[in-house]
Formats: structure tokens, C-alpha cells, sequence
């Protein structure tokens, strides 16, 4: 590639993210959620892209508490999981599989929820360790297979890191201790569950509409 | 009142084929709480409660358990009917439908 070029692109890059950043993303199209109104959902287990192997039970098992808050019955995951295991479906993937068909027939909920981990644990860096939770989803009707929504969310400890005092070495030794803590306890655990909340509960700008268990059911959904 | 419950249910997807049936005690005395207080139980607490009586051999609790939350959830009804009818049906585990 010739140096222009790169250039350029990288020009492009630059303007587009400026644009990201300046401009609101445009208003979700709720057309299909508000026919479909659902109420009962089934989590399916989440897809694991990340090397940690908690992670598909982390963030599955922080789903239920915001679909519940956003006013839906949430099908017991423990028992889920339990049911795919014992008719020899025991991954996250072969569940995915499975038509929305089956999964109505048998579990009987409106739709599902399929999540995919894109990121999920604590990694070093020379400065600042990191714990990085990023969680996509998308809510598919069984009954007719149509998409009613999707979103994405992250939650990170860089958020809330604190500039460090101690010049280099401090922070060298900050970073080492926080991968430690941050592994021993796992700490990604807490972030699934703040990255799901982002995620899934209800009345955020472009989230999942509250449930008919909600207050605020058949409301508009929120504008910021 | 969701308590430890999203913990407690993430404890028990870590371990697959393992019931923690020591959650039964602290599961058992939450609900006592939320009784006393008059709050609500969470989606899914009576019907995890249940899966631990089953594993511990107590098939009548587990049966009452999911009755429970049927009655509390008449969402759940369509699957906690069909773990009711594999409950009072002889174990048969090469032929699931």
C-alpha cells in the first residue's frame, strides 16, 4: 500500500470515529418488538469467544435479574441448563442450533435471548491491568424466528481506575496486584453483571423494552 | 428480593452435573425472609430450590416447588409442566420425548 493511501484511510478512520463520538446512534426500530410482545423469555447459554471459561456461565448467569426488572419471566437458567444436558445438547453453540421451533415446543416461551461473550477477563498490561466484560445479544421470536432487538454493551475496571500516585514503579506494581486481586476474586464475575445490566435492562436509549410485568409496559421507549 | 441468587444460580452452572445441595439452607432461609417481609421471590428461585430437592431425593418437594412457581409465574407453566410430567413419569432416559 503506498503511503498516500495510508494516509488517507487513515484520515477516514479518523473523521469517522470524531463523527462516532459526536453523534447519538439513530433511535432503534422497535417495529417488530411492539407486535410481537413478548413475555416469557428463555436465555439461552451464551456463546463464548473470549479464552476464559467462566465466561458463559458469568454473564449467563447475571441475565435473569435485569429481564426480570424490565418485566419478564425469565426461565430458570440452572434448569435450562439442565434440560439441554440431559437430551446431550452441552454447549453454548449446539444450543444456538437448535430451532426456534424445538425451543418453543419445549420450553414454550415467547422468545429467546442469544448472547455472545466478546470479551471476558482480566489481561496485564505494563501499566494498568485490565478486567474488560463485552457482551452482545440478540431477542428472536420462537414463534415466527423474526429479530426484535440486539445490542451490545461493555463494562470495564478502567472505568473506574484512579490516576495512581508513585510515578512508574507504582504503577507497575498497581497494575500486577490489581491482575492478582482481579483474577483471584474473580472479578470479571462483577462485570458481567454490570455489562448485563447495560445490556438488557430496561428503559436504556435503544435497550430491550420493558415487560408486561413493568410499570412502564406499553410506554414509549426511552429518548436518551 | 434477589439476594444471592444470581450468585447461587452461577455456582451452580460452573459445576455442570454437580447440585450444590448445599445451597438448600440458605435458599430455604431467603425465602423465610422475603415471607416475613412481604417481598417477592425472584423468577426461578422455587424452580432452582426444586432441582436441589430433586438431586437430594425429595421428589415431593421438588413437585410442590414447581407447582409454586407456576402459581407465582403462570409463564412458567408451559415448562415447568413439562419437568412435572418427566417427574411423575417413570425415568426414561434414552427416550426423552
Amino acid at each position: 500500500m503506498k503511503p498516500t493511501r495510508v494516509a488517507l484511510w487513515a484520515a477516514v478512520l479518523a473523521l469517522s470515529f470524531l463523527g462516532g463520538c459526536a453523534t447519538k446512534a439513530p433511535p432503534y426500530d422497535y417495529a417488530a418488538f411492539m407486535r410481537a410482545k413478548p413475555a416469557t423469555l428463555l436465555v439461552m447459554p451464551p456463546v463464548n469467544e473470549s479464552p476464559e471459561i467462566n465466561a458463559t456461565s458469568g454473564v449467563w448467569a447475571h441475565a435473569t435479574l435485569p429481564l426480570a426488572e424490565a418485566g419478564y419471566y425469565v426461565l430458570p437458567v440452572t434448569l435450562v441448563d439442565e434440560t439441554f444436558r440431559q437430551n446431550g445438547v452441552s454447549s453454548a453453540n449446539d444450543a444456538q442450533e437448535i430451532s426456534p421451533k424445538k425451543l418453543r415446543e419445549f420450553f414454550g416461551a415467547d422468545a429467546a435471548v442469544y448472547m455472545k461473550v466478546k470479551k471476558y477477563g482480566t489481561s496485564y498490561a505494563v501499566l494498568a491491568s485490565e478486567t474488560r466484560v463485552e457482551v452482545e445479544a440478540r431477542i428472536i421470536d420462537l414463534r415466527s424466528g423474526e429479530l426484535l432487538w440486539q445490542g451490545v454493551a461493555v463494562a470495564t475496571s478502567a472505568e473506574e481506575q484512579q490516576q495512581s500516585q508513585g510515578g512508574i514503579v507504582g504503577l507497575l506494581v498497581t497494575a500486577i496486584v490489581k491482575q492478582i486481586v482481579g483474577t483471584a476474586t474473580d472479578a470479571s464475575y462483577r462485570y458481567a453483571g454490570i455489562a448485563n445490566q447495560r445490556l438488557l435492562g430496561a428503559s436504556r436509549y435503544n435497550g430491550v423494552l420493558p415487560g408486561p410485568r413493568s410499570p412502564n409496559y406499553g410506554k414509549p421507549p426511552a429518548v436518551q | 428480593m434477589w439476594e444471592t441468587f444470581p450468585k447461587m444460580q452461577y455456582d451452580t452452572l460452573l459445576r455442570p452435573g454437580v447440585t450444590p445441595i448445599e445451597q438448600v439452607g440458605a435458599m430455604e432461609a431467603q425465602a423465610e425472609k422475603a415471607r416475613a417481609a412481604g417481598a417477592a421471590l425472584p423468577p426461578g428461585f422455587r424452580a432452582h430450590l426444586g432441582m436441589l430437592k430433586l438431586s437430594a431425593g425429595d421428589v415431593d418437594q421438588a413437585r410442590q416447588l414447581w407447582q409454586a412457581e407456576k402459581a407465582a409465574f403462570p409463564e412458567s407453566a408451559p415448562y415447568m409442566d413439562q419437568l412435572l410430567k418427566r417427574l411423575d413419569a417413570p425415568v426414561k432416559k434414552d427416550n426423552p420425548a
